[in-house]
């Protein structure tokens, strides 16, 4: 009997104007938006494969260990491979991070992408896709199942037999979600099949289960919104009341209500503004080189420079005792850089800190106001739905925001390599030849006379210099996110995203009881 | 018999429980946007002014140093007004960069600092113009779409012709009853949200802002209007009026949400950029050009010391050579990405939501328009610092001189002397002339489609 009423409602969809509609505007939404996700993300993992091989060139060139950590090092995140199905935050949040010994990496503003005025634009993905269209096809689709079947009669009818009640709403309930399973998964093994095509994108074993993870969560969602049309359609006398109330909902619940939880989250937990920060950071910089150049200036008086005996030098400017690059200076020139180095670096480390520390400062409020924007989004299934898909595409904020987590501990990482390469505050972060090994102004002078010999003292210059060779380096790992982490992350939108079917089941097995199945009644 | 006919159709509405609806929806949206607004505004022009006056206390500071301090080896921060009439179109600039560093010789940025949010996500403000083109137009299909074969179904509609009225009048007393029903609750919650901004007393609104806001309330009649017209074809050239409904709003959907929303990924589809390492290389290269070719023009013993910023002694024209060769590499990358945004725009202008917001952010000059505008005057203020450099140097432009390095980096000029920077905001005439063509294509499509329907509609089969 169940499996009649449910054939009978299938096919009352599938005959319908809507189903017909409604299929091809979907499969035709579904195939262009992925066609251009597809292209979008082959860009990006092209950009990003040329980003990684441009930082490792770099690397290969490294002379000394400055070069290395002075110089801001950039870790990148590759693209997430079901970012086409839900991008989520991947274009808006950390994808690379900065690092280098006076700066920790920082949550950055502007889209991440090469051009960050794109966040002029608006933007799409699958999942929108299925909250908003398919979302709306279903409350279509369910408006009607009760009240147009008592408008027309026939709910009189199917209910004068021996067939409970809620076998019949279950047929009904049934036969529309296989409809709107149908259009969902039609469309979804298209997108498959063109993302298939693309030579880059490879999923492995885990993306796969992340993605039928995503179908499952979206068909959890669609039957909400199903189920919600039925209870309405229940309490309505007539269907085009059903209608207009569902179809409400769905702008206020579904198109604008992150836009208002938005506004309402920046509202009742306000930052400051990030010029603060950016004039904080600002004074401590200039409050560190005051001190430097007051302590040079004071107690580090700078020897006699010759030029002629100096050769490949980068410095911050020349009065300072605060090394870049030397590749050959008289021996007191540098046993009085180093001297300043010594003093210095741990100084502007320490720097590091402390700006950091306004950053994370920042952070925090940022990440206050974002939790609750989150909460208020759990008013709507919609968004609880988006929340949960991006969460497990690897495209939510706490994943983007765990990749700099990462950065920021491979920056410590790092600089204990150098430390135990003895490269931070010994000669070798900024020249390759021991101080005794360099020859003194006067030793020089003497050498001045005997024809080519101060040249060959000398030297040619850094390209002579063969590279550090850095490749017991620390890696920088990439792939923290398990599954087991996505789902605990969305736990509570999942939660609720059940919860809301068993409670508008019940809520319309409730109404559908004790309804008057007569015409008009 | 026109007023009657307008009359009906009115009530026929009046009492719907789609009316009611969206009359307290828009009415609650468009007051909490006004409300919303005054307060973000309140503290965006706090900021802004904390800010400059900040840039100003440090300019001071620096230009007691010397000319090298204030417009060599230190910058400015200028920043990007807020807009007043950000309540009409905010186009997300709270998600665009505000700020610029500048000195005499370079302009480095574009810099944020805004309270925006990356952890947010990106959403449009609710203001007025994302409240029209999605809740009022949504509002609009949906009274619309079962205008004519809704009475047809009722029967009321061979009621109606039977009387001596003209096919075109009844058409026509359709169309303004719904415009009509559409204006209330815009022209109702606008007010009341313009008598809460006006009666803050923080947004200060003048002859041109007002002349601002009726053009965006004439885009919107105009835009909504395309949307009536399409329910009403849609509910000619269908049957029953359920899928009439359905149909339309299916292509509401693809053209209010979709379209727009494909802008971004489609324009970097059709319009790429070189990459950012790509074009810094490319800038280093022209600059070394830049100096090399002064020395070859110029020789002189010095001319080897270089700081890598204009210090004493070292030749202006140099430094300012240098300097615009770095601009024309960077400024034209900088020109190709607003490009990029604008390509994006002119997808999305092919549905009327992407023209509507367009006009309105040309009229209210917001969003990029706002940023491109902005960028163009810290351009040219970075160009009035160099004049002033110049007419204050003293000594010949052309070559070094490191034997009066100290009497050069005495140099002072005065705090008054010095312009200082403040953004205008687009005049109505240069926003309006932007917005015309939009304006223009909206009109068309409202004639086109009016035609449509009128067609179909005389032929009509009413029984």
């Amino acid at each position: 009997m169940l499996w009649i009423i449910t054939k009978k409602q299938l096919l009352i969809n599938l005959l319908s104007y809507r189903f017909v509609v409604g299929f091809i505007l979907c499969q035709v939404l579904f195939v262009l938006a992925t066609l251009i996700l597809v292209n979008d993300y082959e860009e990006r993992v092209k950009a990003y494969g040329e980003a990684v091989s441009r930082q490792q060139e770099r690397i290969e060139k490294v002379k000394v260990y400055s070069d290395l950590i002075r110089e801001p090092l950039t870790l990148y995140k590759p693209p997430a491979k079901l970012s086409p199905i839900c991008t989520g935050f991947e274009k808006t949040l950390a994808n690379q991070a900065s690092l280098n010994y006076h700066q920790i990496p920082e949550l950055e503003v502007g889209r991440q992408e090469k051009n960050a005025l794109l966040a002029a634009l608006g933007s799409i993905d699958l999942v929108t896709v299925i909250q908003l269209v398919l979302g709306l096809l279903v409350l279509l689709f369910a408006h009607d199942t009760v009240s147009g079947e008592r408008e027309r009669g026939t709910l009189a009818l199917s209910l004068s037999g021996p067939l409970p009640r809620h076998k019949f709403l279950l047929g009904q309930y049934l036969g529309g979600m296989i409809t709107i399973a149908t259009v969902f998964l039609v469309g979804i093994l298209l997108a498959l099949f063109l993302m298939k095509r693309s030579s880059a994108v490879n999923l492995d074993q885990a993306d796969w289960m992340r993605l039928g993870l995503i179908v499952v969560i979206s068909l959890v969602y669609l039957s909400a919104l199903y189920l919600l049309g039925i209870t309405a359609s229940i309490l309505s006398k007539r269907s085009t009341t059903a209608l207009v109330v569902l179809l409400f909902f769905w702008i206020v619940f579904i198109v604008i209500f992150p836009n208002l939880t938005s506004a309402l989250a920046a509202r009742l937990k306000p930052v400051p503004a990030r010029g603060v920060v950016t004039e904080r950071v600002a004074l401590l910089r200039r409050e560190f080189w005051t001190r430097v150049y007051a302590e040079s200036s004071r107690d580090l008086p700078r020897p006699e420079h010759n030029f002629d005996y100096i050769e490949g030098r980068s410095v911050y400017s020349g009065g300072l005792a605060y090394p870049i690059r030397i590749y050959y200076a008289p021996r007191e020139i540098i046993e009085w850089e180093l001297e300043g180095l010594k003093r210095f670096l741990p100084i502007e480390i320490e720097y590091a800190g402390k700006i950091h520390a306004v950053h994370a400062d920042y952070e925090r409020q940022l990440d206050a106001q974002a939790r609750l924007a989150r909460i208020l989004a759990r008013l709507s299934p919609a968004w609880s739905y988006y929340n949960t898909a991006s969460s497990l595409a690897g495209t939510d904020a706490e994943t983007q925001m765990a990749f700099l987590d990462r950065a920021r501990r491979y920056r410590n990482q790092l600089m204990d390599y150098v430390s135990s390469k003895d490269g931070l505050f010994s000669y070798r972060f900024f020249t390759r030849r021991e101080p005794r090994s360099f020859k003194s102004t006067p030793e020089l002078d003497l050498l001045k006379g005997q024809g080519d010999r101060l040249h060959q003292e000398i030297g040619t210059g850094w390209d002579s210099v063969p590279p550090l060779d850095l490749r017991d380096r620390p890696p920088f790992n990439h792939s923290t996110f398990r599954v087991r982490d996505s789902l605990l992350n969305s736990l509570p939108d999942l939660v609720l995203l059940v919860f809301l079917n068993l409670a508008f089941f019940l809520a319309a097995h409730v109404c559908f009881l004790k309804t008057d199945v007569r015409v008009g009644g | 018999m026109s007023l009657d006919l307008l009359k009906k159709e009115i009530l026929d509405h009046l009492l719907s429980l789609r009316l009611i609806l969206a009359f307290v929806l828009i009415i609650a949206l468009l007051v909490a946007s006004g409300v919303l607004f005054v307060l973000d505004y309140k503290a965006q022009v706090s900021d802004y002014n904390a800010q400059v006056n900040d840039n100003l206390s440090l300019l001071s500071k620096n230009l007691s140093g010397g000319i090298f301090q204030a417009f060599s080896w230190n910058r400015q921060n200028i920043y990007r007004r807020p807009n007043p009439l950000g309540f009409l179109a905010e186009g997300k600039e709270k998600d665009l960069p505000n700020a610029y560093r500048v000195s005499a010789f370079r302009l480095q940025g574009p810099d944020y600092s805004l309270r925006g949010n990356p952890l947010l996500g990106d959403f449009d403000a609710l203001d007025w113009s994302f409240i029209v083109a999605t809740v009022l137009s949504f509002v609009a299909i949906l009274l619309a779409s079962d205008g004519v074969n809704g009475e047809k179904q009722n029967g009321t509609l061979r009621l109606v012709l039977s009387n001596p009225v003209p096919r075109a009048r009844v058409l026509i007393s359709k169309y303004l009853s719904t415009m009509i029903l559409l204006t209330i609750p815009l022209a109702l919650g606008g007010l009341i949200g313009l008598l809460v901004i006006s009666g803050s007393g923080l947004v200060p609104l003048g002859a041109q802002d007002w002349a601002k806001i009726g053009l965006a309330l004439a885009v919107s009649l105009l835009y909504l209007s395309v949307f009536v017209l399409l329910g009403l074809l849609l509910s000619t050239i269908l049957k029953e009026s359920q899928a009439s409904l359905i149909v339309s709003l299916l292509v509401w959907v693809t053209l209010v949400i979709v379209i727009p929303s494909g802008a971004s990924l489609t324009s970097k589809l059709w319009y790429s950029l070189p990459d950012e390492d790509t074009v810094a290389r490319r800038a280093e290269q022209v600059m070394e050009d830049a100096y090399k070719n002064h020395d070859k023009r110029y020789p002189h013993k010095d001319n080897w010391i270089v700081s890598g910023q204009w210090s004493p002694g070292e030749s202006l024209a140099k430094a300012i050579a240098i300097a615009e060769a770095q601009d024309r590499q960077l400024f034209q990358y900088e020109d190709s990405k607003v490009q990029q945004v604008r390509f994006g725009q002119q997808l999305s202008r092919t549905s009327p939501a992407g023209l509507f917001q367009s006009a309105v952010s040309s009229i209210t000059g917001s969003g990029i328009l706002h940023y491109e505008s902005f960028t163009r005057q810290a351009r040219s203020y970075r160009d009035e610092l160099r004049r002033l450099v110049e007419e204050n140097y003293p000594f010949d432009r052309v070559y070094p001189h490191f034997e009066v390095q100290s009497q050069i980096a005495n140099l002072k000029v005065d705090y008054h002397v010095v312009p200082k920077f403040e953004e205008k905001l687009l005049a109505v005439r240069e926003g309006w002339s932007k917005a015309i063509w939009d304006t223009g294509l909206l009109a068309l499509l409202n004639v086109i489609l009016f035609a449509g329907t009128w067609v179909l509609f005389l032929k009509y089969d009413a029984r």
